[in-house]
């Protein structure tokens, strides 16, 4: 019995032993240590976190960043997200991303915040996300991953590799160190730190001498083109859209605001992925999908992956394509508060109707701004509005106008009324068939979370039967992409035009405005 | 589970020892052994444990009709249905994706259609480990019965500790249930020599497998995950780092179950005796997986005939042994090739015997050596591809190449190790004295700190 208790004594008495140093120095960062934030916070100004001393433990830290600060606004993503951080003395901002996350995670961390305050989150998606194949990282490692982690041999030689080179961490498990002009809570010279607000700090930053990220070697392999994040993406993932959604859904039932974006890439990467046969149809797919599942929530969206829509360029990229630079960051952070804090944009598109030149309607107020204020009526919200209509305007010039307009992709509303101009009796050659492609087409394009249509009224200079097919045709379309239409042409009668007997008067504007209102604010 | 983690060192054998021990009855012993062991199985997949289940029954059931039919057309009939179906289950979890797949390419070529669908759901059939041993324990059982060397189980308990006693149940070694069944008829008192004895040997499995197997999959890994790119030197070194790699992964695996059945009372048989220092590829045989190489003797070369249908059909006898011993290890052609590979070297052997040489025993040891070794480009590497790479690089043919310093020293070192020190299993462990003990302590605490890098058992895939 002596020797069986000396046996299992001396293999006890090691990996004690063995687990005990590896808990102390946590070589990896497996364990959580407030007490290192902490002392970053009670220094004067405060010290940056190395990452050495934050290791794996994104989570805790990222509710500590959010719970000790007044936050009203975060930005949560993957490690594209981690350069956009607080502006200049901005306390309320917090950013919540993580390396490698996956939609999962971004719903346990939210799941985790307070439900108190009403929050702005600006939500980082990243295509890859919906690839089956992507697993994100394991932010609530277990109890026999940390007992592995403890007992592992390669821990312990780290460990020692530590002590060796930093003695100190025998008695004290960190200690304030410079790195060029910032003070850094660690325990070596840390590739990366972080500042109190969660957003990530290269060393390079504050010294240039030290660790710059290596450019990342472009390939065409899907295997080995950033560690293999797009390999085998052959769908968009059913589950992970399902828990993006509820993402949005907890985020409308706790009242926040949301802007999804997406983060840039580098232009011979975004050319790749536009064109690859594997991953070009999913890249197009998560293009037009996002837009429209953040609109079902009433959120909006911003698409970053051209970065020159920043405007961002290639030198911006830290490492060839893929993460960018604080400047960059901070314009995106530019672009989001300007999405989150303007209110609603409204985009009005169409003819001379919606255009509503005073000279032509002797009216002071045309149906676009009369809506525009009942919308921010309704939605107790600031509605600028951007009225892009264009007398004389045709479905075919609008069509051309609008595929392209970052004005139109990033508006929160709007009213299209098209089609007069497509008449054959003022456009020798227009037909219902075109005016239909067109606007099937138009509608395709836009993605604003409020789209509202309208037809147009009878102004008695052509035939009465070909303006009905018009009308009918109009909504029809608008039908077959589920926006609602307003029926004008049935409202609308000879009075209601105004002295020119083409545009309406003051009153026949009211009307159109009545008309598109009834039609409700969903889903604002 | 895993003997290599944490919750089968920490959680499951504890457990269980404490648990076996503390309880009087044999029987209720027996019973934790089989419930914890199937436990164990269905760790990884719940199913396991059902499969398992149904071999059991058809084993258990078959043996019985095999001693009670009146006639031997019926006995005959009973061992074919009950070989039959052990061999279905195996053949539809292991063999299928195979055989399916093989024949739909081969449909699919000469017609010019394929069949994805057909294809996903064959390459979807997920294969339970440890199915090859369990089903080979119980033809043999039922093989036994009808040959009366052993009579039917009439104690299911028995038998179902037979077929799962987890210590040879993922990976062996093959046991006959003429070398258990008498264990199982006695109550095994706690004795802590016997139990020092099977944990000191258990412990030194561990480490052969965490530090010295695990080292080596390492580098050869390193040079066999792209065969393409290897010269004649790393060709060499990589092949014969991965003879030294499988040995060490499986006979630590052997060592472990032997220790562990030993804390239990429980003798199995043991499975390598330094075969790399065989005289003969037919003596390698003998000192290698000789659980298997008996099996395979006993139950599918003697019915075939052995030799004693003379030599032209000794020889096909030999090869269509070993060719189908090639194919248990996995469905894959490589594997198969491996087999008829091993049975040209016996076939050989016979041949050079016959000339009656006097070849010195160091360089018979040393032509079996690189022979064996050879053979393991067939077993290590899958495609056809990969394998015409690594032997167009060992003939020479892509040039020397760079000298794997670092491979090639834990090569002689392994080397030096399975020369001059004898099979753990053979080590008087119960005579230990403080010092070695402790030392075996410490080496079991470098090797549990390794595990977290550690490779799975290689034989565990088959």
């Amino acid at each position: 019995m002596a020797r069986l208790l000396v046996f299992l004594g001396t293999t006890a008495v090691l990996l004690g032993a063995c687990a005990g140093l590896n808990w102390w120095v946590d070589p990896f960062g497996e364990f959580w240590k407030p007490a290192a934030v902490d002392d970053a916070r009670a220094s004067s100004p405060p010290c940056l976190v190395s990452h050495e001393v934050i290791g794996g433990e994104y989570l805790p830290f990222k509710l500590d960043v959010f719970r000790s600060r007044p936050t009203y606004k975060f930005v949560t993503g993957s490690s594209r997200v981690l350069k956009i951080g607080s502006w200049p003395g901005e306390q309320s901002f917090a950013n919540l991303g993580m390396p490698v996350i996956s939609p999962e995670v971004v719903l346990e961390e939210l799941r985790s915040l307070p439900r108190t305050v009403p929050e702005t989150m600006y939500l980082g998606v990243e295509a890859f996300w919906f690839n089956p194949n992507f697993t994100g990282f394991d932010v609530t490692p277990g109890f026999e991953h940390r007992v592995r982690y403890v007992l592992s041999r390669s821990a312990f030689e780290e460990s020692v590799r530590i002590l060796r080179r930093a003695p100190y961490v025998f008695l004290h498990r960190w200690q304030k160190e410079r790195v060029g002009s910032s003070c850094v809570i660690g325990r070596a010279r840390p590739a990366l730190a972080w500042k109190l607000d969660g957003s990530r700090v290269w060393s390079f930053e504050p010294d240039p001498k030290t660790y710059h990220p290596a450019i990342d070697p472009f390939t065409t392999d899907l295997r080995k083109l950033r560690t293999g994040i797009y390999a085998g993406w052959t769908e968009l993932s059913k589950k992970r859209l399902h828990v993006l959604e509820q993402i949005l859904a907890l985020a409308r039932s706790r009242g926040w605001r949301v802007i999804g974006f997406t983060p840039p890439d580098g232009a011979r990467y975004l050319r790749f992925f536009a064109s690859n046969p594997v991953i070009g149809p999913r890249w197009r797919e998560f293009g037009k999908l996002m837009p429209k599942l953040f609109r079902r929530y009433g959120y909006g969206w911003l698409d970053f992956r051209d970065a020159a829509s920043i405007p961002c360029r290639h030198s911006d990229f830290v490492d060839g394509g893929y993460h960018t630079d604080a400047a960059c960051s901070m314009r995106m952070r530019g672009r989001l508060d300007a999405a989150a804090g303007r209110g609603l944009t409204l985009v009005a598109l169409g003819d001379s109707i919606p255009a509503a030149r005073p000279r032509e309607c002797r009216c002071r107020n045309g149906f676009v701004s009369i809506y525009a204020r009942t919308l921010s009526r309704a939605t107790h919200q600031p509605v600028s509005t951007l009225n892009l209509a264009v007398p004389g305007s045709n479905s075919s010039e609008l069509l051309a106008a609008v595929r392209h307009d970052p004005r139109v992709r990033n508006a929160d509303a709007i009213l299209l009324m098209i089609g007069h101009n497509d008449t054959p009796w003022v456009s020798p050659g227009g037909s219902v068939g075109l005016l239909t492609r067109n606007l099937d087409a138009i509608l395709g394009t836009l993605h604003a979370p409020l789209v509202r249509v309208a037809n147009f009224y009878d102004d008695q200079h052509g035939k009465p039967r070909v303006a009905a097919e018009y009308a009918r045709a109009i909504c029809a379309v608008a039908r077959r992409h589920q926006v609602p239409c307003a029926d004008v042409y049935d409202a609308f009668n000879a009075n209601l035009l105004a002295p020119d007997h083409v545009h309406p008067s003051e009153a026949g504007h009211r009307l159109i405005a009545r008309l598109l209102v009834r039609l409700g604010f969903a889903p604002y | 589970m895993l003997f290599n983690s944490f919750v089968f060192l920490f959680v499951f054998l504890p457990l269980v020892v404490v648990a076996y021990f503390a309880l009087p009855s044999h029987r209720a012993r027996l019973a934790l052994i089989v419930v914890a062991s199937y436990a164990f199985y269905a760790y990884a997949k719940w199913w396991f444990a059902l499969l398992m289940a149904a071999s059991t029954l058809v084993g258990f059931v078959g043996g019985q009709l095999v001693e009670r039919a009146p006639t031997v057309g019926r006995r005959k009939l009973a061992l074919g249905v009950t070989a039959a179906l052990l061999l279905a289950l195996l053949g539809a979890f292991k063999y299928a994706a195979f055989v399916g797949g093989n024949l739909t390419s081969f449909v699919g070529v000469i017609t010019a259609h394929g069949f994805p669908g057909f294809h996903a759901f064959l390459n979807g059939i997920v294969l339970p480990i440890g199915i090859s041993f369990y089903t080979f324990e119980g033809i043999s059982y039922t093989a036994d019965v009808y040959r009366r060397k052993l009579p039917a189980e009439r104690d299911p308990l028995r038998y179902l500790f037979f077929i799962s006693f987890f210590p040879h149940l993922i990976a062996g070694p093959i046991v006959r249930y003429g070398i258990l069944q008498p264990q199982l008829l006695r109550k095994h008192r706690f004795d802590v020599d016997r139990v020092r004895a099977g944990l000191l040997l258990f412990a030194l499995g561990l480490a052969k497998k965490t530090l010295v197997a695990d080292g080596l999959a390492t580098w050869v890994n390193r040079y066999l995950d792209d065969p393409s790119s290897l010269h004649a030197f790393e060709a060499w070194a990589a092949i014969v780092g991965f003879g030294f790699q499988i040995y060490f992964d499986f006979s630590a695996y052997s060592d472990m179950a032997l220790g562990l059945a030993r804390i239990f009372g429980i003798e199995l048989p043991w499975n390598f005796n330094r075969p790399y220092r065989a005289s003969s590829p037919i003596e390698f045989w003998r000192r290698w997986h000789v659980t298997l190489s008996t099996w395979l003797r006993d139950y599918l070369y003697i019915p075939l005939g052995g030799n004693r249908k003379g030599e032209r059909r000794r020889d096909a006898n030999l090869l269509a042994t070993m060719g189908l011993g090639g194919l248990w290890h996995g469905a894959s052609l490589n594997f198969v090739v491996w087999g008829l590979y091993q049975g040209l070297l016996l076939l050989a052997t016979h041949r050079v015997r016959r000339l009656a040489l006097r070849v010195p025993p160091a360089v018979a040891v040393g032509v079996t050596f690189v022979a064996v070794m050879f053979g393991w480009v067939f077993f290590r590497l899958h495609s056809a591809g990969a394998i015409g790479d690594a032997v167009s690089a060992m003939v020479f043919a892509r040039g020397l190449g760079q000298f794997p310093g670092h491979l090639v020293v834990l090569i002689v070192a392994a080397c030096a190790y399975t020369a001059l020190v004898p099979e753990e299993w053979t080590w008087d462990v119960k005579s230990f004295g403080f010092a070695r003990v402790a030392t075996v302590g410490a080496v079991l605490a470098v090797a549990i700190a390794s595990i977290y890098t550690s490779h799975p058992f290689i034989y565990f895939r088959f």
